[in-house]
């Protein structure tokens, strides 16, 4: 766009400078001399013609009448004067090119009745006719010189304006660009990473654009407060909840010790003890996950082979696959990385977690870690029915949960919790399809 | 066993004190730091419960200043919810086990009676062997039989019924497991554990008239001979 509107100024620019030249003295001269030249053969062809007939003198007062601002004088072979119209300076005579000279008449140097006032300047031009007689033909060319150079003036200033217009748009269309492109991939880079701290970056606000990304840094400051406020609230609701809840389920327990032996009794206590457990492990999750995203987890961090983490991972849950008849692979090499490993171990156990329990009998949930260009890659697949492109975006928000899995066990907070983990390892997450089924790649920097 | 509370929240004090008097346990309680220390110096004890925050002098100065002074007595140390993850902290200051503020009562008397265990045990002799009604453990050659038959385990399982059979008569819950034979702190979205156990049992209890492995509910397991 900067481009375009530099070239489209330029371009004007260079016709304009075309013109000027155009309009130079010179050219201005060319046409005076083509105007005398043709008074000149026009007189010629009257002598030529009818010189018998009419008198010089009767020609040269009709000329005169004929054209304005032109003036003659006449010698006839003698030297005579035969005609006259101007009493031309006998000094101060310059040549402005072979042939044609200039000479400036005073008021009082007109013989005819002038009305101008104060000296003309005039291009002339003297002719000698082969019978040794000889025309001078003067034009007046004040006026179109000063006309002229108004317009070369006015041509100069409108090309130096234009430069500066060019340079102008050139710094601004570049600056806009550029703050523009900032804005954009900002914007993108929070979008992409959900970043919310991130802001444009801004160190003058003379201009609108500026103002503008002023603007969103504080819009995005406002939508980061209130989403820290959404997650405090829910914190404080968390937090505040457990410990009544504890008391309730500490109570439960008692109520299960005086139950005694009535089965009727003993079974309810226990799903009401289930229940409490559940709410109290939800509670207890969601207080993780901001822990984490809080990001003051690092204190943990520490070498530790992940090989040794997935390898663990497929011990654990290789039961649990056997039990529903899913074949647990893995493909591993040899990783170390600095992580939280009790953390790096939940975050792939859910992942693999999740792939089981979506898993139809007698397909296989793949488990590969590989390293490649700086970076730790586990991939977990699956071959069940996958995910929607609608819910990929969705499946790492809190307790949601896609319409297939809503009838399974587990609160909807194990992938946010995975997400969680994954951001304070400054890793990436990215789902595809494993066709059938889901595959859930998790990239970490070495 | 005899046990000192130090925990400043009188209400889960009294609550703590209730259900291990319910349980035969002895129970001394203070409520300050200082308090606490006091007692834990000048008497002896089974097993301390020590709250994190207290007032006049914090828990982890009372247990640094405990083993400063060469008492290896178990501590269990109980946080509030704020400082989840300051388990390493608690446990570096030579604290033995670490349990998070609002915790299951269960949870608690699991875990006392477990450090409990592993005192006397630290204490003993390194055992080589173990056994359980029928059930016989070798540690050194890793090998299992029960009435004289050879069961094969793979290594986890081992590890599995080795932490049970050393804590046997006792509930053990999941998280312990967890904790002690996989050695991860972790929440598993599904019964991972169970499953485990159930294989666990279908070697060891299957072909045999008593069972040995035993689901306390709401709670965890029990090995023991019923």
């Amino acid at each position: 766009m900067a481009l375009f509107f530099t070239v489209l100024l330029g371009i004007s620019v260079s016709f304009l400078a075309y013109f000027l030249n155009q309009f130079n003295e010179s050219s201005l001269i060319r046409e005076v001399e083509l105007g005398i030249d043709s008074n000149i053969e026009a007189f010629q062809d009257w002598n030529m013609l009818a010189f018998d007939l009419v008198a010089p003198l009767e020609v040269l007062e009709n000329m005169a009448q004929n054209h304005q601002n032109t003036w003659y004088v006449y010698y006839d072979s003698d030297n005579n004067v035969v005609y006259q119209d101007i009493k031309p300076p006998s000094n101060q005579i310059t040549t402005l090119r072979e042939g044609i000279i200039r000479f400036d008449l005073e008021p009082e140097s007109f013989l005819t009745d002038a009305d101008f006032e104060g000296t003309r300047m005039v291009a002339a031009k003297i002719h000698t006719f082969r019978d040794g007689s000889r025309l001078l033909v003067a034009q007046d060319i004040e006026d179109a010189l000063t006309t002229r150079q108004l317009m070369r003036t006015l041509g100069m200033v409108t090309m130096a304006l234009m430069t500066a217009v060019i340079a102008t748009s050139f710094f601004i269309s570049n600056y806009v660009v550029a703050l523009t492109n900032r804005i954009a991939g900002t914007s993108r880079e929070i979008i992409a990473t959900g970043d919310l701290s991130r802001r444009i970056d801004v160190n003058t606000n003379w201009d609108d654009l500026s103002n503008l990304a002023e603007i969103l840094n504080h819009m995005l400051d406002r939508i980061e407060e209130l989403l820290d406020g959404v997650r405090r609230v829910s914190d404080n609701i968390a937090h505040d909840l457990r410990t009544p809840l504890s008391r309730l389920r500490n109570h439960l327990e008692e109520l299960e010790n005086l139950a005694g032996k009535d089965p009727q009794m003993q079974e309810s206590t226990q799903a009401l003890i289930g229940e409490a457990d559940h709410i109290l492990d939800t509670f207890r999750a969601l207080l993780r996950i901001s822990n984490i995203e809080s990001g003051k987890r690092h204190s943990e961090f520490g070498t530790a082979s992940v090989s040794e983490i997935v390898e663990d991972i497929f011990e654990f849950y290789e039961p649990l696959a056997e039990e529903k008849q899913v074949e647990l692979k893995t493909e591993i090499e040899e990783v170390n990385l600095n992580c939280d490993r009790d953390l790096l171990f939940q975050a792939i156990a859910n992942l693999v977690d999740n792939a089981i329990k979506f898993s139809p009998a007698n397909s296989n949930v793949k488990i590969r870690l590989s390293k490649a260009s700086g970076r730790v890659l586990i991939s977990v697949s699956d071959q069940g029915e996958g995910v929607s492109d609608e819910d990929k975006n969705k499946i790492f928000d809190r307790f949601y949960r896609a319409e297939k899995s809503r009838n399974s066990a587990g609160n909807g907070l194990g992938l946010s919790l995975v997400a969680a983990i994954i951001e304070l390892h400054a890793g990436q997450i990215e789902l595809s399809d494993n066709n059938p089924g889901l595959r859930v790649k998790v990239s970490l920097p070495l | 066993m005899r046990i000192l509370l130090i925990e400043d929240d009188k209400e889960l004090s009294d609550y703590v004190a209730k259900g291990l008097t319910e349980q035969g346990h002895n129970v001394e309680t203070a409520y300050d730091g200082k308090d606490g220390l006091f007692l834990a110096t000048t008497e002896s004890f089974d097993v301390l419960i020590i709250d994190r925050m207290l007032p006049k002098l914090d828990g982890l100065t009372i247990v640094k200043t405990l083993r400063g002074a060469q008492d290896k007595v178990p501590v269990l140390i109980l946080s509030a919810l704020g400082e989840v993850d300051d388990r390493v902290i608690g446990l570096k200051a030579g604290g033995d086990d670490y349990l998070v503020k609002p915790f299951a009562f269960s949870e608690l008397l699991a875990r006392l009676e477990a450090l409990k265990r592993r005192y006397e045990a630290e204490a003993e002799q390194p055992m080589t062997k173990l056994t359980l009604a029928d059930l016989e453990m070798d540690l050194l050659s890793r090998k299992v039989s029960r009435g004289g038959q050879k069961i094969d385990l793979q290594s986890r399982e081992f590890k599995l019924l080795e932490y049970l059979v050393r804590h046997q008569g006792q509930v053990v819950t999941r998280t312990m497991l967890l904790e002690n034979v996989w050695n991860y702190h972790f929440d598993p979205q599904t019964n991972v554990i169970d499953v485990h156990i159930s294989r666990l049992r279908s070697k060891i209890d299957k072909e045999f008239d008593t069972p040995l492995i035993h689901t306390v509910r709401g709670a965890g397991y029990i090995v023991e001979v019923a």
